[in-house]
């Protein structure tokens, strides 16, 4: 009777042991988890953008658009941008809803509403970072992928991501690419980056997970030069013919 | 007996054990590549995330809020009501053609466009369009200053003679009800809302056109606007209403002036 009693209570006890032994050790942890290769892999890859002097490239970007009413509409577009450090960037928007395009010349930054010929003027840093590391408290915007045009660009990146893997491999357009997807606090990334060769960003997909229907921008990268010739005229803004001359509005506080 | 009812305190007091320590230790979930569970990481400032949120506010933000914020009830009365009027249209006719299918599609689409930019395929006439027919079946009377105007969707329309003639909206009208693709303006202590360079306001059960004042903006003019140059800055003119561009965040709009 007293064996039988033991065993009862060996066995509820062994179950208990077998349910600890199975639970994984880590619970949540304050460092970043990322694995080695998906940082080797977006480090040579942005580390190709940061050290370039002078860089284009040519996309094909899409932005969601959730409606009050719970759908969701996607906007598709084109962007082409030249940048020239430390003092020199052009980018064109062209996509469903405007036509956009902006000059900056280390001293002005115009920006050009294509459809409506209206443009407005604001005087700028005149290093390229300093005018994107304010232009959104200024003018409460920033150029598309904005981000991927900073000078500490693999510093930012790396500091702010919480996790990262390598999802795995896929293709996009004619190249064969390693997937990896990062997690941070307010955004999730994708990128796309060749696997052969040198490590070229081909698609990024930011999901915005805290807004409401967590819409996500993609760019899919067409072309890139990390050589071009870019003079002075490319960065040089001269009003189009009949265009109008507005203000920015100035950003509320 | 003896032995099945150890055998049951025994089953028992195992499973008694096993809800016991379940919650304490939660087993571990299936993980594939695709789907892993990545605890939080640290706190702080997200730099990089601002940064990337800095891309996602270009030029689209501002639009994307008002359009968000704004017309949550107005685009489902108006679709609703686009749908409601088709529905009975459809079944009270006795043939239906394959056209007036379709025309039904396409209309349940630009509502929904409608919510999206400027409205488009939303039932507008500009100032001086004029017609031989009365304005639409739904229209009312609107008696204002000694004129009656016909009050269609939005629109107002004066008879004169034979014919009948759109024109701007007359300050102080009052209707019934708001027209299909009307938007909301943000940022106002009543209630603003804003239909192809008309603006509304509420009035006891319905809704007046009011004359607007200086610092509204809208993000649209509608199609028989002036453009005029004063004093060397680009103004628009629509009826009694100038208008100025600017960008805000990067989007263009359009912000009322005094005269």
């Amino acid at each position: 009777m007293l064996r039988r009693g033991m065993a009862g209570a060996l066995l509820a006890a062994g179950l208990a042991l077998a349910a600890i032994a199975s639970v994984p050790v880590a619970r949540a942890q304050e460092k970043p988890q990322i694995e080695a290769e998906a940082a080797r892999v977006l480090t040579a890859a942005l580390e190709r953008i940061e050290k370039a002097t002078s860089f284009t490239f040519h996309a094909e970007v899409t932005n969601d658009a959730p409606l009050p009413s719970g759908q969701k509409v996607q906007f598709p577009g084109t962007l082409e941008v030249a940048v020239r450090r430390p003092n020199g960037l052009w980018n064109m928007f062209e996509g469903e809803q405007r036509i956009a395009r902006s000059w900056y010349d280390g001293k002005t930054f115009t920006l050009l509403n294509g459809g409506k010929n209206v443009y407005a003027c604001s005087p700028a840093p005149e290093k390229l970072d300093d005018l994107l590391g304010t232009m959104k408290e200024k003018l409460g915007f920033t150029p598309p992928l904005a981000p991927l045009l900073r000078e500490n660009l693999v510093a930012t990146a790396l500091a702010k991501i919480t996790s990262g893997y390598v999802v795995g491999r896929g293709v996009i357009g004619e190249t064969r690419c390693l997937h990896l997807a990062f997690r941070g606090k307010k955004t999730d990334w994708q990128f796309w980056i060749s696997e052969h060769g040198e490590p070229i960003i081909r698609r990024i997909v930011i999901t915005y997970k805290l807004e409401p229907g967590a819409p996500q921008f993609a760019a899919t990268f067409l072309s890139w030069d990390f050589a071009p010739s870019l003079s002075d005229a490319v960065f040089t803004f001269t009003p189009p013919q009949g265009a109008v001359q507005c203000e920015f509005e100035p950003v509320m506080r | 007996m003896r032995a099945r009812t150890r055998m049951v305190r025994r089953s028992l007091l195992v499973l008694a054990c096993a809800w016991l320590a379940g919650p304490m230790f939660p087993l571990p979930q299936a993980a594939t590549a695709l789907d892993r569970d990545h605890p939080p990481g640290a706190a702080g400032d997200d730099h990089w995330g601002d940064s990337w949120d800095d891309g996602w506010d270009d030029y689209n933000q501002t639009i994307l809020r008002m359009q968000r914020e704004s017309i949550a009830s107005q685009e489902e009365q108006a679709r609703e009501a686009g749908r409601a009027r088709r529905r009975d249209e459809i079944e009270t006719q006795q043939e239906k053609s394959a056209a007036e299918h379709d025309a039904y599609f396409d209309a349940i689409l630009a509502d929904s466009q409608a919510a999206l930019k400027s409205p488009v395929g939303v039932y507008y006439r500009k100032p001086g369009y004029s017609a031989t027919e009365v304005p639409g079946s739904n229209a009312r009377t609107v008696e204002l200053g000694g004129f009656t105007y016909y009050y269609d969707q939005g629109i107002f329309w004066l008879q004169q003679g034979a014919t009948y003639i759109v024109v701007t909206a007359p300050a102080g009208a009052v209707v019934d009800k708001l027209p299909q693709g009307v938007t909301r303006i943000q940022s106002t202590p009543r209630p603003i809302w804003y239909f192809f360079g008309t603006f509304f306001g509420e009035k006891n059960a319905g809704y007046e056109v009011l004359k607007p004042v200086a610092g509204l903006t809208v993000f649209y003019l509608p199609d028989g606007y002036t453009q005029e140059n004063v004093n060397g800055a680009g103004q628009y003119r629509f009826g009694e209403t100038r208008f100025k561009p600017v960008f805000i965040q990067g989007v263009l709009a359009y912000q009322v002036i005094e005269k």
